[in-house]
């Protein structure tokens, strides 16, 4: 399984690929610091490894440059392009009712989550991937 | 008796001969010679001279050509086998003779054929040496008594038409005395104008009193020759009229004096009540319909044709699209072209006299086709406004006319003198017409008949044809006449001596067309010469009992001779008066005198060569008479000329012509006035006699002698009418009745059938046998059809009166009512009884003395139509009241339920003006400039805009917008007005001072019973109060959201920058090995957990801060000086600054300001610590921090050339709480939200300005507004 972090808190990318190390949930964590970072991660790969697109996107809602829903709009035009579809979860500390309806409006999203991430989260993400 | 024996009486005449040349030479035998051959010539009257005995000694051409006796067998011949008498009867005037020397009496002839001529004879016995001879003059009567006949027969006819119609006629002298009048207008007088007309008296005695003026006005008129007619209206006891239609026509004498009046009456009260009822489309009806056959086309006075009927096309061959507009004078052919400008204008001039005129029109081929033209002038009649000409082709007549003129002109040459034979040849020399003297002197000469149409050089005697011919080209080319004589030898042996005149024939303009040869037998003058030489007796006598006188008057010398007679028929003495052509002239009548003298110096001219003149005689004693003067010129030997002619007193002829021709006159006048054909039926020969009407009404020439039998009229009555009609003719015949009539169809020459009356009047012999039937035939073919369109119109009218929804009566003069439709009916009832008949006053006594029986007697003294209103049995009715002649019409229409509308309308108007919304009704239309009209504005509408009623009335809502009315909302409002929708709006309206206030407007559209929107009623309301209670309501809005804004803020801050602090510490607690607190790896999450809890702090003591702010209301307000300020910031940054090679330039316009001067310090830093965080790599540093007066604000200015921000991602979220727009380190999102918020606490705002990679523009608005609270 391999997971891409974008989250613009690094203290928060530690803690979950050390957490996903632990559980064995994923051994190939990167991360981005903002949506661009992480659209041109994605880009990079497609057109250079195919083989580590990930297959999670664990994805934060408030970044600087490129904010979350910035970055989903983008997705959604490379998404044709990929050999597989991504899993789109949403990890945000948002208490905001509008950004769960915003995020359910995208077909991308398979899922919500408030931070942190704890250890019983992850099968639940697991069982996500694949629908 | 003593018979002379014919050698003797020779001798005696010898003797005579011998005698008078002895006393007057040879001239004056010449000259009796010519006179008694004058005699002989012009006297019609036969003259015999025969013995006492009987024997026939010499006979004129006249009495031969009576009794069918050549001159030559007329010797041979006696008494006896000319008198066809008894021999009694002949003893007896042969008795009466002897014993007075004459006798004169009517007696029988027998002609050579044996036929019995009755004539008129006196003889006079006289001596000559004791011989006694008798002379005796025969006059033909059977003129006379075909002429009695005619006249009693036409004077039947008269009676019979005058008696047997329903019009009536009166005859009226010059001086308008009735002369005679028949039994209708006997009748109608007596019944109508309750008189007694007679014979003899005056026709004024007839008229009504009010008439009388304008009647002697018109028969004014009449008298000078002019036709009239007038029509005259007689109001009936039963309260209608009766209308009557008077013809006035003189009637003129041979001179052209008017001599009476023929008054023709016919009631027209049937047409002109139905006439009254469809006046309107009996116009154009009458006009342009009725005479379909008839090219009909309607001219301006200008001669413009306006309309053209499709008749005109098949008459003319022309389109009518293609002639309206053109002139009608184009359609005229050019010869005729100034009679028809004439008539136009007379037309136009004399509208009411219609014209009738007979011109050439041009066909589509240019020709010119005969044409008959009736037009009358309706450019009065507002249904038509022009000239109406119908018209038809008259071709066929004309050519016929033509023809007949022809005949007639050629006829008149041939029988103006009977004694002569004449031929008429045309320029081929073809025998076009003779007559019976040339048939049978030719038939004599060449033992042959003339035929019409052979030649004349085949004709006559060979022996003569080159001179015949040679005379005829000499004739041709000089146009003049030539005598010459002829010679002839006869079968029996005998000869004859023709004198001949060859004559050209004149056409009308001059050619010579032909030749006529004029011929007189001189042989048997030679003879008779002789005979009446022997006698002045004789002459004298005979001269006497014809009244003939005989003259000669020589014209070099002037000398005039008379013959005993004449001094008689002049009245003169034969002593005393000496003969003198002055004389003459001064007996004649003085009118007769000039045109005596024109035609006796026209035989002495040569222009004619025969004098023939009748003249009137003013006798000094005796009555007027008449004189009929024949002479012609006589060239003696010895080249005197002589004028040698008679005189015949013919006063008693004239008498009979003239009764004749008045009889004649008045039959062709009522001919004429009535539309009648006149036949006689004769029943023994079944011979029928038509009248010449029969031409003009039924289109067949009364000359063909087809019409003439009994069995041409049955064929031409219609298939199923023919048994009815001879049956019932039939039966009269067999019975004592005398009058027969009898409608039925008959067919018309143009093939169509026409409805007729006919009347027949049976006379009877003596026997009391029917013998002849004479009748009148009357076309009322248009009476039937007028009668069936008044019964179809009546039928309509009656079907539209009872179809109408309303009430509808007509009441007559005695207020009954004379007929309800079942509307009236069933309203105007008492206990559902009909009160047809009724008097309305009595069937509903309320209505006396009310205010409509007032109305009802105005309407018809007034004459005028009322319309009103009026309650009646509890219902509202609106009235209309027409006057009619026989009462009264009443249209009644029950508007009771548009009273209740009305009443209902009413309280809604006081509703409307009573209301305080403010009403404005406009009507629908236009919605574009200048708009609809205002029509109605209630009070409520002046108290709230000040303009009262009268100064919106007519102008449009317009007036209310001003410059801050909102232009989107009027397009809202139009969009509404053009699909008919209401609306409502609220909008700014301006009242009449110019203030404005906010109105709301709720606009509907009215529409009418029939669904179509007429009007839109607005209601307005000021809502200026709402609004602005709207507009605090909107700040207080602006307010609560803005502290939403903050609660918002706060949550995200609880949510966002304190939640994951937090979640990161938990999650870096769960990671610790805390059984193995030494293990490597904790170190690296403890580090974490530090940064973590001191993130936290600063987060918490931002937050503080920001509370700080929000709490502050009060900060406590300080003179600040922005210098001052950013040095002690320059203090605490000046490190940074330096390490980021920044430099600052500081411009302060406003050196300083009354300001909380913590919020200044807490600006600066964040301003500038943001410019140095967000600097661009690429270049220097550079700040630029200014300020200046703005309004109510000092603008603090940080432009700086950093990395910009792309405003259009991030403005909104600019000065949000922790939004960050850079990944830089140190960015934490606090910044610019604690400026904003210090700001906006106290009034002020942020404007920003940024170009990415360029730099960034921070504006800050401190509100300079609280000087206030310094002092405070």
């Amino acid at each position: 399984m391999r997971v891409l972090i974008i989250d613009d808190d690094p203290i928060l990318i530690m803690v979950c690929s050390r957490l996903m190390n632990i559980t064995g949930f994923s051994q190939a964590v990167a991360s981005s610091r903002d949506g661009k970072e992480g659209m041109e991660y994605l880009k990079t790969c497609l057109q250079e490894r195919p083989a580590e697109l990930p297959d999670i996107i664990l994805l934060d809602i408030n970044m600087p440059v490129m904010n979350g829903w910035d970055f989903l709009d983008l997705y959604r035009n490379i998404e044709r392009e990929l050999p597989n579809k991504i899993c789109i979860v949403m990890l945000s500390s948002t208490v905001d009712q509008a950004d769960y309806d915003r995020a359910n409006s995208y077909e991308q999203v398979r899922g919500f989550y408030s931070k942190p991430l704890t250890k019983e989260n992850l099968p639940e993400i697991k069982a996500l991937v694949g629908i | 008796m003593d018979e002379l024996s014919a050698d003797s009486i020779k001798e005696k005449l010898r003797l005579l001969k011998e005698e008078f040349g002895v006393e007057h030479g040879y001239e004056e035998l010449q000259k009796r010679f010519l006179q008694l051959q004058a005699i002989f010539r012009f006297t019609l009257d036969g003259q015999i001279l025969l013995t006492k005995s009987g024997v026939i000694l010499s006979a004129n051409p006249a009495i031969g050509k009576l009794l069918g006796y050549t001159a030559g067998e007329m010797l041979e011949i006696s008494r006896k086998d000319i008198l066809d008498e008894s021999e009694e009867q002949i003893q007896e005037m042969l008795r009466i003779r002897n014993e007075k020397g004459s006798f004169q009496g009517e007696i029988h002839m027998l002609h050579k054929s044996g036929q019995r001529i009755p004539v008129e004879i006196s003889t006079v016995l006289f001596e000559i040496d004791q011989e006694s001879f008798a002379s005796v003059t025969v006059r033909d009567i059977r003129p006379r008594i075909a002429i009695e006949e005619n006249r009693k027969k036409s004077e039947a006819l008269v009676k019979l038409l005058m008696e047997n119609t329903e019009e009536s006629f009166f005859l009226l002298d010059k001086d308008l005395n009735i002369v005679s009048l028949n039994k209708t207008a006997r009748l109608m007088s007596q019944r109508l104008l309750n008189k007694k007309p007679e014979p003899g008296t005056s026709i004024f005695e007839l008229a009504q009193d009010e008439r009388r003026e304008e009647l002697k006005e018109l028969y004014a008129e009449v008298l000078c020759g002019i036709k009239r007619e007038s029509e005259i209206t007689i109001p009936q006891p039963d309260g209608g009229y009766r209308y009557f239609l008077i013809k006035y026509d003189p009637l003129f004498d041979e001179q052209g004096k008017v001599q009476g009046v023929f008054v023709n009456t016919s009631e027209t009260t049937a047409i002109r009540v139905a006439e009254l009822a469809f006046q309107k489309q009996k116009a154009l009806f009458e006009s342009l319909v009725q005479r379909t056959t008839d090219g009909t086309v309607i001219l301006d006075t200008d001669g413009t044709i306006r309309f053209a009927n499709d008749s005109s096309k098949s008459l003319l061959g022309l389109n009518p699209d293609a002639v309206v507009g053109t002139s009608g004078l184009d359609l005229v052919y050019q010869d005729d072209l100034k009679r028809a400008q004439q008539a136009l204008a007379d037309l136009v001039i004399y509208p009411d006299k219609p014209l009738e005129i007979e011109i050439r029109l041009l066909n589509d081929v240019a020709k010119p086709v005969w044409c008959e033209l009736r037009a009358v002038n309706q450019v009065m009649n507002p249904h038509i406004g022009g000239l109406v000409v119908h018209f038809h082709d008259i071709s066929a007549r004309k050519a016929q006319e033509a023809e007949l003129y022809e005949s007639r002109k050629s006829l008149s040459q041939l029988l103006n003198n009977t004694e002569e034979s004449f031929i008429l040849c045309d320029r081929n020399l073809k025998v076009t017409a003779f007559n019976q003297a040339a048939s049978d002197r030719n038939e004599t000469i060449n033992n042959r008949p003339m035929v019409i149409g052979e030649s004349l050089l085949t004709t006559i005697a060979s022996y003569r044809v080159d001179q015949a011919r040679e005379l005829a080209r000499h004739v041709f080319k000089e146009g003049k006449s030539i005598k010459t004589t002829a010679h002839h030898v006869l079968a029996n042996g005998s000869s004859m001596l023709l004198a001949l005149e060859y004559s050209p024939v004149y056409e009308d303009d001059g050619r010579i067309s032909g030749l006529c040869i004029i011929g007189n037998d001189v042989t048997d003058i030679r003879k008779a010469e002789a005979a009446l030489l022997s006698s002045r007796q004789r002459l004298m006598n005979a001269q006497h009992i014809a009244r003939l006188g005989s003259w000669d008057f020589e014209i070099e010398s002037g000398e005039l001779l008379w013959s005993d007679e004449v001094y008689n028929i002049y009245g003169l003495d034969i002593e005393t008066d000496k003969p003198s052509e002055r004389l003459v002239y001064k007996l004649v009548h003085p009118e007769d005198v000039t045109p005596f003298r024109e035609a006796v110096n026209a035989v002495l001219d040569g222009r004619t060569d025969k004098l023939d003149f009748q003249h009137r005689l003013i006798h000094p004693n005796l009555k007027q008479r008449w004189l009929h003067q024949r002479g012609e010129l006589r060239k003696g030997e010895n080249g005197k000329t002589w004028l040698v002619g008679t005189v015949q007193d013919i006063t008693e002829q004239k008498a009979i012509d003239h009764e004749m021709e008045l009889s004649i006159e008045r039959f062709r006048m009522v001919e004429m006035a009535t539309n009648d054909v006149i036949w006689d039926l004769d029943l023994e020969t079944d011979q029928l006699i038509w009248a010449s009407t029969i031409e003009r009404v039924f289109g067949y020439s009364s000359k063909d002698p087809a019409i003439n039998d009994m069995r041409w009229w049955e064929s031409k009555i219609h298939p199923e009418d023919g048994s009815r009609t001879f049956h019932s003719l039939y039966k009269h015949q067999h019975s004592n009745e005398k009058i027969w009539t009898e409608q039925y169809r008959f067919l018309h020459a143009d093939g169509s059938y026409r409805d007729v009356l006919d009347r027949g009047y049976t006379v009877f012999d003596e026997e009391g046998k029917a013998i002849r039937i004479i009748g009148s035939m009357q076309d009322i073919t248009e009476t039937i059809n007028q009668q069936r369109q008044i019964a179809e119109y009546a039928d309509r009218l009656e079907g539209m009166v009872s179809s109408i929804t309303d009430s509808f009566f007509t009441l007559d003069k005695q207020w009954r009512f004379s007929y309800l439709n079942p509307v009236a009916e069933k309203e105007f009832s008492v206990d559902g009884l009909s009160n047809h008949n009724k008097i309305i006053w009595e069937a509903f006594p309320e209505l006396q003395k009310s205010e409509l029986e007032r109305l009802f007697r105005k309407t018809i003294t007034g004459k005028k139509p009322i319309q009103f209103e009026h309650l009646l049995f509890g219902k509202w009715y609106a009235f209309n009241l027409y006057p009619q002649n026989r009462g009264l019409s009443v249209y009644a229409r029950d508007i009771s339920a548009k009273k209740l509308e009305e009443e209902r309308l009413r309280l809604l108007e006081s509703v409307i003006t009573n209301t305080n919304d403010a009403i404005l009704i406009t009507e629908a239309e236009p919605l574009n400039e200048p708009g609809p009209r205002i029509v109605f504005v209630n009070e409520a509408f002046t108290r709230m805009t000040g303009y009262t009623a009268e100064e919106v009335l007519g102008k449009n809502p317009r007036i209310l917008q001003g410059p801050e009315t909102d232009r989107k909302v009027l397009d809202k409002l139009r969009n509404a007005f053009l699909a008919w929708h209401p609306v409502e709006v609220e909008v700014i309206n301006y009242c009449k001072d110019g203030t404005p206030f906010w109105s709301n407007f709720s606009i509907v559209p009215i529409a009418n019973e029939k669904g179509w929107y007429t009007h839109w009623i607005s209601i307005q309301r000021n809502i200026t109060e709402r609004k602005e209670a709207e507009v605090a309501q909107k700040l207080l809005n602006e307010e609560l959201m803005k502290q939403n804004y903050g609660l918002e803020q706060f949550s995200y801050i609880t949510s966002h920058n304190l939640r994951a602090p937090v979640a990161n510490l938990m999650s870096l607690l769960d990671l610790l090995d805390r059984q193995d607190l030494a293990n490597p790896s904790n170190q690296e999450l403890l580090d974490m957990i530090d940064l973590s809890a001191h993130r936290m702090d600063e987060t918490l003591n931002e937050l503080i801060k920001v509370l700080k702010i929000k709490g502050e209301t009060n900060p406590g307000f300080v003179q600040v000086c922005f210098q001052e300020v950013y040095n002690r910031v320059l203090d605490n940054i000046g490190a940074l600054l330096q390490d980021a090679k920044g430099i600052v330039a500081t411009h302060f316009e406003v050196p300083e300001m009354a300001y909380a001067a913590s919020h200044i310090e807490s600006i600066m830093l964040n301003m500038l610590t943001n410019a140095i965080k967000y600097r661009s790599p690429d270049r220097n540093l550079m700040i630029d921090i200014s300020s200046e007066a703005k309004d109510e604000f000092v603008v603090l200015s940080f432009r700086d050339n950093g990395l910009g921000i792309d405003l259009n991602r991030y403005k909104n979220r600019l000065f949000g709480m922790y939004q960050r727009f850079h990944n830089n380190a140190d960015s934490r999102g606090l910044g610019l939200y604690i400026v904003h918020a210090q700001v906006q606490a106290l009034g002020g705002k942020i404007e920003v300005d940024s170009d990415v990679g360029v730099g960034t523009t921070f504006r800050v608005y401190l509100k300079n507004t609280f000087d206030a609270r310094i002092n405070h």
